[in-house]
């Protein structure tokens, strides 16, 4: 052992360069492999807390039964809630449940806390139920002789309440009211129905009860919307990275072992005609894998720890992210198959040494083949094929990670790519018992100068404007954008489409207008119809901003800051029949973007809506789509600038539902109109390095009176964004110079085993007289011959295979489907061929390099 | 201590050696003489335990050699012979020093210094314990070669061709050597060669042709 030591430690003789050679490809590839997988963890796992900071999560719900729970104590730490179904005196079923602290923060963790006082008979209503059974007149709920104040509403489904099929067969519904433990005991003891109730837990809590083996009876839920997004959109590498990352770490491994063992298997003649017994030989191989692994393998966990430490510390100053146990938890599987690669390389030692005794005596007695070395093709091109694999399905999974997480910015998070810091939004839907709409009190009524009569009213009452100016003042504060935002605006439209079921439907809302119909209440005179948008009012900046996005002329986008014209946004729209929804439009095999369903002119029923997230992936509308939706409800009949189909990136989550024209005008129109322009929306910009904490602080302290105020803090969000961005270049870039690495190290290998294969043949030709040209296509030919087929392999099985397995690939046009591989075997095939070249061309240099 | 009975050879199919027999003796210098094929390397190599004839016995100091088990017959044959290979089969990553030591390191014996010291002034290659191999002349490098094959001072030397590459001063100085150091240290060489020269400081000639011993001759 001692004296196998002595030999493997003559391997670490500073001459020995294919040891050193292969010890830095070592070291540089896998601190790359390390840097670039800890750096995506550590930066997952702090977008996964900002995230969680911001809209909460909870991941698994339980749903129980009288008979699942009974006899069991109630574990209020996992946010209980007990629901009882009370019927009203219509004979209608109202969910009512109890408020549990622990449960509210699972639900709406980060974002505005929501309590309930103390008080007997305060209540907490959905918004649905309150605009449906809240006697506006009293302002109060009765239910079994009990008179309940409702003090807030609560939106209906929440972001992170789940509402899929299960539950809504089951009737396990959120409560529609919220009462204390007090209250609901004496409402449940008067009700028939069953009680149940729920258990939410969060991910870490789901999981000790599994690893407890604790048996807990009940209809069990995930949260989809968040397994959904953890799983497919905001910062997640896919699975197929993680696996393909996994299987390179070995793979890299034993093919630098290979090329070691191919470079040293003169020295390892040597010793075994010295005497060294096979056994002995192998032994010592084996210590030199273990050595040219093991070392730069260690240097490299050091390396790319410090390397990401230094990273995630730059990246977030005063978070203490990066802790080594965390590190080596992250990295502790590419560890393991780390060492299991070299395991491999170790039980095929014998083989190699084996093959190197064979492979030498054969040497004596070459066979008559012009060239050799097929084997080293046939061992590259699988090889090759299995790293482009991997590329490509790293290229696939960003391509896959980034349409969708483009899609969630734009769809859900829209607001992420505001340049903004905080937002402060009075929600016009939060409708207090105090602002139901009723009365023409809410309604503004003005002539109009285009023939028609068009109405805005909302339920304002300038609750943030007393406070703008007071944010202005706050140290560290730039600038105060402020929005109005009219929610229901009624245009003028062509009364053969305002005859439609769409307007009916709108128009005979009871949610809207509770006491009857709106037009029959309000403007029985009006002779046109109307349609219904959202006036937006947007600062001159933004403005601006759009209509360079729209290429808007500069005479329109005069006029439009002037109060003359407005921008319009059309929406996204689904047709709705039965209790189908459709995307009207798609993309068809050629990219062009037509009907859905040839019959879409059939439908009586239509119904506009901002498709989710996903469904919009295949573009925007197109002008065609437009021009038809024209036919069915005409434009608005004010002066319109300019038309986009292009989102604008600005809704709030509750608006999913809601279908509508978007109009966007300056202040300046709101004035000329006469239309109520309190702000409800500001967004405040804060100097470079301003205490955002303290900002916040001061912004809750002015805002705490006043109900229905909703603060969003980007702060965190526009760091967490641009960071993300950063990294993803960092990233890619890590990846170009890691495949780079690979492709340099793995055609200078195989072309110098490939060239020890032939160096006596060539060295003859050299002798007998060949050129160097003719010598370099005579080796190079045979393989490039190869590379050709097995690129055609790998196109076949990309398209047949891939396409059915990944769906990141799917993502991926044709052509870079083709150039990727192409890419990379044109790479591979030219440093093969520079490396060739290199040799003949030294060959012919030094005469007597093999004298 | 060296006796062929009836051994024949061969590398496949092909037939190298054929029915030879002969015996030599402690500190002779023995020449192996022939045409390119006649089978002088092959016959080294069976001595050398690095071939097993495919028939015949083949007996060193009255051990036969292939009977012996693989790890015996590999240790009695690194430690009693030693081998010079005609292109010197040095490792270049490693320096002079530790190519020289490469027997002691594989046979686990200890070397002894003193003499170690003195094989490299005998050899003239001193100065260059410390430097790698490919930054020698040819000349040198057969000498390290030499030195490696000496260095557990074995009771046999094996060279083939050892002068083949060498130019005809070289080989002189080479020739020098080899009886000096066999004069010092009481060792059978026997070589392989086409040299004239060399051939004719042997104290015995055994001359192949066809795998067959043809003469054998004091």
């Amino acid at each position: 052992m001692k004296d196998n030591l002595k030999l493997c430690s003559l391997a670490l003789s500073r001459r020995n360069r294919p040891f050193w050679v292969t010890a830095i490809l070592i070291f540089i590839t896998t601190t790359l492999q390390c840097t670039a997988i800890s750096l995506i963890s550590f930066h997952q796992i702090r977008l996964e807390q900002a995230r969680s900071n911001v809209y909460g999560y909870f991941y698994s719900l339980v749903y129980q039964t009288p008979a699942d729970y009974e006899n069991q104590p109630v574990d209020d730490s996992y946010g209980t809630i007990q629901v009882v179904h009370f019927f009203d005196d219509s004979g209608q079923s109202v969910r009512i449940g109890t408020y549990n602290p622990p449960a509210r923060d699972l639900m709406y963790q980060g974002r505005e806390k929501i309590d309930l006082p103390a008080d007997r008979n305060s209540c907490l209503t959905t918004r649905s139920f309150a605009a449906q059974s809240v006697n506006a007149d009293v302002g109060t709920l009765s239910f079994g002789g009990m008179s309940l104040v409702p003090v807030r509403t609560i939106p209906d489904i929440g972001y992170l309440w789940p509402k899929g099929e299960s539950e809504i067969l089951s009737d396990m519904l959120p409560p529609d009211i919220w009462v204390n433990a007090v209250t609901f005991n004496e409402l449940a003891s008067s009700s028939p129905a069953q009680n149940y109730r729920i258990l939410l837990l969060n991910r870490e809590q789901a999981q000790a009860l599994k690893d407890g083996y604790i048996s807990l009876p009940g209809n069990s839920y995930i949260n989809m919307n968040i397994v959904r997004d953890a799983n497919r959109y905001i910062y997640k590498i896919d699975r197929a990275f993680s696996l393909s990352q996994l299987l390179l770490f070995p793979g890299l491994l034993l093919l630098l072992l290979m090329g070691y063992s191919h470079y040293s298997r003169q020295r390892y003649a040597i010793y075994s005609d010295l005497g060294l017994a096979l056994p002995a030989l192998t032994a010592v191989v084996r210590s030199e894998f273990a050595a040219v692994s093991v070392m730069p393998f260690a240097c490299s966990l050091a390396a790319g720890g410090i390397v990401t430490f230094l990273c995630t510390n730059g990246m977030y100053p005063g978070l203490q992210i990066f802790t080594f146990s965390g590190y080596f938890e992250i990295l502790k599987y590419y560890i393991l198959v780390y060492f299991a690669g070299l395991l491999i390389g170790m039980l095929l030692a014998r083989r190699t040494v084996h093959q190197k005794d064979r492979i030498r005596r054969k040497s004596g007695h070459r066979s008559r083949l012009p060239m050799k070395g097929t084997a080293y093709i046939l061992f590259s091109a699988p090889l090759l094929l299995l790293l482009t694999s991997i590329l490509l399905v790293v290229v696939s999974s960003f391509t896959s990670v980034n349409a969708l997480n483009e899609a969630v910015y734009t769809e859900r998070y829209g607001q992420i790519r505001q340049n903004y810091d905080f937002e402060i939004t009075y929600e016009d839907f939060s409708l207090d018992s105090q602002h139901y709409i009723s009365g023409t009190d809410l309604i503004q009524k003005e002539s109009s100068a285009y023939g028609a009569i068009p109405f805005f009213f909302s339920n304002h009452s300038g609750q943030l404007d007393h406070i703008i100016n007071r944010i202005e003042e706050l140290d560290g504060v730039q600038r105060v954008d402020t929005f109005y935002i009219n929610m229901n605006t009624l245009m003028a439209i062509p009364e053969t489409t305002a005859a439609s079921e769409f307007f009916e439907r709108v128009f005979r809302s009871p949610r809207y207008f509770p006491d009857g119909p709106f037009t029959d209440l309000y403007v029985p005179e009006i002779q046109s119809a109307f349609g219904e948008c959202v006036l937006y009012c947007y600062p001159d900046t933004y403005l601006t901003s759009i209509a360079g996005q729209m290429d808007l002329a500069p005479e329109a986008l005069s006029s439009v800051l002037s109060g003359d014209s407005v921008i319009l946004e059309a929406p996204a729209i689904c047709i709705k029949e039965e209790a189908e929804n459709y995307v009207a439009w798609k993309r068809d095999t050629e990219g062009d973007i037509v009907l859905n369903d040839p019959a879409l002119d059939t439908y009586t029923s239509v119904r506009l809506c901002i498709p989710q997230a996903d469904r919009n992936l295949e573009g925007f509308i197109p002008q065609e789509a437009l021009t038809l939706l024209g036919a069915r409800l005409a434009m608005p009949e004010i002066p319109v600038a300019g038309v986009t189909n292009r989102n604008l990136g600005w809704f709030d989550i509750n608006d999913l539902e809601r279908g509508e024209y978007r109009v966007f005008a300056s202040g300046t129109f709101f004035k000329k109109h006469s239309i109520w322009h309190e702000a409800n929306r500001v967004r405040i910009f804060l100097d470079e390095g301003a205490d955002a904490d303290y900002v916040s602080r001061q912004l809750q302290l002015l805002t705490n009176s006043i109900p229905n105020v909703r603060i969003v803090d980007r702060h965190y969000n526009l760091e967490m964004w641009h960071e993300y961005r950063t990294l993803e270049k960092v990233v890619y870039v890590l990846y170009a110079v890691l495949s780079l690495g690979l492709l340099i190290s793995f055609a200078f290998s195989i072309s110098y085993c490939y060239w020890l294969e032939n160096q006596r043949n060539v060295t003859l030709y050299r002798d007998l007289g060949i050129t160097a040209r003719r010598l370099f296509y005579s080796l190079a030919a045979p393989f490039l011959l190869f590379l050709l087929l097995f690129l055609f392999l790998q196109l076949l099985f990309e398209h047949f295979a891939l396409s059915i397995l990944l769906v990141g690939w799917q993502h991926m046009s044709l052509p870079l489907r083709i150039a990727v591989p192409s890419a990379i075997f044109g790479v591979y095939a030219a440093l093969f061929a520079g490396a060739l070249g290199s040799r003949i061309r030294e060959l012919f240099r030094r005469q007597d390099y093999y004298e | 201590m060296i006796e062929f009975q009836n051994v024949s050879a061969s590398y496949g199919s092909v037939p190298v050696l054929k029915h030879i027999s002969f015996s030599i003796g402690a500190s002779e210098l023995v020449v192996l003489l022939g045409k390119s094929g006649s089978g002088k390397s092959t016959l080294l190599k069976v001595i050398a335990g690095l071939l097993p004839p495919t028939e015949g016995e083949y007996h060193f100091q009255n051990k036969n050699v292939y009977q012996l088990p693989i790890s015996k017959r590999k240790e009695l044959c690194t430690q009693k012979i030693g081998f010079v290979w005609q292109n010197y089969r040095l490792i270049p990553e490693i320096t002079v020093e530790n190519n020289i030591f490469l027997p002691s390191i594989i046979s686990r014996t200890p070397v002894d210094r003193d003499y170690y010291a003195s094989l490299l002034n005998l050899l003239g290659i001193a100065q260059y314990a410390k430097q790698y191999p490919d930054r020698l002349s040819g000349g040198e490098q057969q000498r390290v070669a030499m030195a490696r094959a000496l260095i557990l001072k074995p009771d046999v030397v094996l060279a083939d061709e050892p002068t083949g590459a060498l130019d005809s001063a070289t080989s002189s100085k080479l020739i020098d050597l080899f009886l000096q150091t066999r004069e010092q240290l009481h060792t059978l060489f026997i070589i392989a060669t086409h040299d004239e020269e060399l051939a004719s400081i042997g104290t015995r000639r055994l001359n192949l042709a066809d795998g067959q011993v043809i003469q054998n001759e004091r």
